[in-house]
């Protein structure tokens, strides 16, 4: 159907002569006002964050250092021993210091094989990213896609990695989209995932299970600055 | 499909529904999910606190958004077409199909991924590939699992509501698993290691659309699984359909929506994946689409707009809630209606997008007891629709010879208080013969609908009027005496 059609036909049932073309008034925008001014302290958004995380079934450890955090992903990658290890590229490895753990571990960095990144990114065992927000209300990080920051790093692994920095927690999700199209006007990202917690389904007579497609495992580091 | 959609126009919702109460694993899954869903909807809405207020801030969203869809479907177009994504119109089931095809076979695809949507059960996109040789594969468990069984979705929110275990364990043996168990955890991993496959080697991806943002041209996705990440990260193509109706002005509006679609679903805070995708990937991003094509339907969805009576039903954010309070829908499952929408939502959706005479009979499936205006998280009047759609019918005389004649006697009897009076002096005299000590009891005859499985008390032996009259009477006599006080 042709679009000048298709528009010239809702104008119609709406009682228009042609499509409305200024931008409507309104009344309200968005949440409530009481959920508008919901806003913790940082401490407590970090324990918040925290907590939900872990309700979905996630885990999150708080450090108190990037020293520390750093000690801590080498354990985690100690235990776990995968055969490969799958990391966003470009400013967040630069910034968290990771290749320092990483020594003698086959890296797989996001980006570098061109048309085989994803077929690469398939075959790794644990995926590691930053994260641009988190949101305590309900344990989530949230991802913006770019070159460096690919898609697959959190979604093929079985395991997610994801490093924070307490600063990047927010309390609720309108906060996040405030500042983000601040930053990015109409021009968003070509993605933004908003994960919170394991890959999970309740298809098979209502028994919960984790890690159907995407990661079975989030674990969530986070560095208090 | 196709011979589902035949067999939906000899049957009507009785003869569904009879079925379907034969069923006692269907009856026994249907009534276990659906109070879980509200159990969890009613915990999780409590927590959050306010819900009223945050049902009512939904409810102006959708109606904002919806009396001047105009102008905000034209924005998301527009903001589509700058990123780069190409816009589609389609009038009818048809047409979007087609244009779907069209598509498709350009790309000389061999292999579809899907991640669940309604609206793609809606235009049947599923038969037109197939019969172009084109495999396309459901990557939703649920839908992956009624896929294999030739079925449709049951439950908007949970499509395979009505498989047992052991039923699934071999589907996907005949899928090709081999030493499966009927454990859940083995069963997921042969569907993760199943579907993975296909992601990686699918040519096209296909999603729905759960929200349009108009200030930016994205299109929003709640999931929990995966597969819609999957689905519109790895194949070159993705093609989303939807709803002409599913836009939202902002993201400031989104955050409303996003506290009331995944609570009113399933019960959570939020699904595990709320995608945000605007346009295909970026140059040099080395995953995520190449083409991103967006087909918009209409499907009787404008018809709706501008009707005093209907267009609220575009407010819907397709959760599932109002099946999971519905008393009709709990007793005779999602199969039953016939349609691609069950419950409450469908016996209203379903008449008013199909004009035809199939269907008409689904807006009877319901007790009108309002629980489904009660759950929804956007206040849609569903109830009050229902009772709109039935007078329509009888508008139209669509309604049945004898019932018409019953109605034309109720009038004639009610409407005057002389006429009324003799015909239930009649009355009383002709139940004398169907009475049982004090109540109707028959198996048979005009009122056998109501009396076959109850009783009905009979009426009494003489009128209200008739009472008051002699009781009148009665105090004449003794004030008359003088011994009233």
């Amino acid at each position: 159907m042709r679009e000048d059609e298709f528009f010239a036909g809702i104008a119609k049932r709406l009682g228009r002569s042609s499509a409305l073309t200024t931008a409507p008034a309104r009344d309200v925008v968005g949440a409530p006002d009481f959920w508008q001014s919901y806003a913790l302290p940082e401490e407590e958004r970090l324990e918040k964050f925290c907590v939900e995380l872990e309700k979905l079934g996630g885990s999150a450890v708080v450090y108190d250092s990037k020293a520390s955090l750093l000690q801590g992903l080498s354990g985690f990658l100690e235990t776990l021993q995968p055969r490969t290890v799958g990391m966003w590229s470009g400013a967040f490895t630069a910034e968290f210091d990771v290749d320092r753990v990483l020594a003698g571990r086959e890296v797989v960095y996001w980006g570098t094989d061109g048309a085989n990144s994803v077929a690469r990114m398939a075959q790794v065992d644990v995926g590691i990213t930053g994260c641009d927000f988190a949101i305590a209300d309900t344990g989530t990080v949230v991802l913006m896609s770019d070159i460096h920051k690919g898609r697959s790093v959190s979604l093929l692994p079985s395991v997610h990695v994801v490093l924070i920095k307490s600063s990047q927690i927010r309390t609720r999700m309108g906060e996040v989209w405030a500042e983000v199209l601040q930053q990015h006007g109409g021009h968003l990202p070509s993605s933004i995932h908003f994960i919170s917690g394991p890959s999970r389904s309740s298809d098979i007579e209502n028994d919960l299970s984790i890690g159907v497609h995407g990661p079975a495992t989030v674990y969530a580091l986070i560095w208090q600055e | 499909m196709s011979t589902e959609k035949d067999a939906i126009q000899v049957t009507t919702i009785v003869d569904r529904s009879r079925l379907a109460l034969q069923d006692d694993f269907l009856r026994g899954a249907v009534r276990f999910t659906t109070e879980r869903l509200r159990g969890r909807k009613a915990a999780s809405s409590e927590e959050l606190g306010n819900w009223e207020a945050w049902r009512e801030r939904g409810r102006q969203i959708r109606s904002h958004t919806i009396a001047h869809l105009d102008y905000y479907l034209r924005q998301f177009v527009d903001n589509v077409q700058a990123h780069g994504g190409h816009v589609y119109f389609a009038a009818n089931a048809e047409e979007a199909a087609q244009t779907i095809v069209k598509i498709v076979e350009k790309k000389q695809a061999k292999l579809a991924v899907k991640s669940k949507s309604m609206v793609s059960e809606e235009i049947h996109i599923n038969k037109h590939l197939q019969e172009r040789g084109i495999e396309v594969v459901e990557t939703d468990l649920g839908e992956y699992i009624i896929q294999l069984a030739g079925e449709m979705p049951s439950h908007i929110i949970i499509p395979a509501i009505h498989k047992t275990r052991s039923q699934i364990k071999d589907l996907f043996t005949a899928a090709g698993a081999t030493n499966l168990t009927t454990d859940t955890k083995d069963l997921t991993a042969f569907a993760r290691r199943a579907l993975r496959d296909k992601f990686l080697r699918a040519d096209v991806g296909m999603t729905g659309c759960n929200f349009a943002i108009a200030e930016s041209g994205s299109v929003v996705l709640f999931t929990n699984e995966g597969n819609g990440r999957m689905v519109s990260t790895l194949p070159k193509t993705h093609i989303v359909t939807m709803g002409m109706e599913r836009i939202l002005p902002t993201f400031a509006d989104l955050e409303v929506m996003a506290n009331l679609l995944p609570r009113s679903a399933t019960g959570q805070k939020l699904t595990t994946y709320m995608s945000v995708i605007t346009g295909p990937r970026r140059a040099e991003e080395a995953d995520g689409p190449d083409e991103l094509h967006i087909v918009i339907l209409d499907n009787g969805r404008s018809s709706q707009l501008g009707d005093d009576e209907f267009q609220e039903v575009l407010h819907c954010i397709r959760c599932g809630a109002c099946l999971n309070v519905c008393p009709v829908y709990r007793h005779i499952g999602g199969h039953a209606y016939g349609s691609v929408y069950p419950g409450p939502i469908g016996a209203v959706l379903t008449p008013l997008l199909n004009q035809g005479e199939a269907y008409q009979d689904l807006p009877y499936a319901s007790s009108l007891c309002g629980a489904c205006y009660e759950a929804c998280p956007v206040k849609i009047p569903l109830h009050d629709m229902l009772v709109a759609l039935r007078r329509r019918n009888v508008e139209q005389g669509r309604t049945k010879w004898a019932e018409r004649m019953a109605f034309q006697g109720y009038r004639m009897v009610f409407a005057k208080a002389g006429r009324y009076k003799r015909v239930m002096r009649l009355a009383r005299k002709a139940q004398k013969p169907l009475l049982r000590q004090g109540y109707v009891e028959s198996t048979m005859g005009p009122l056998m609908g109501w009396t076959e499985s109850r009783h009905a008390p009979a009426l009494a032996k003489s009128s209200f009027r008739e009472r008051f009259q002699s009781m009148q009477q009665a105090w004449r006599r003794g004030e008359d005496g003088g011994d009233q006080v």
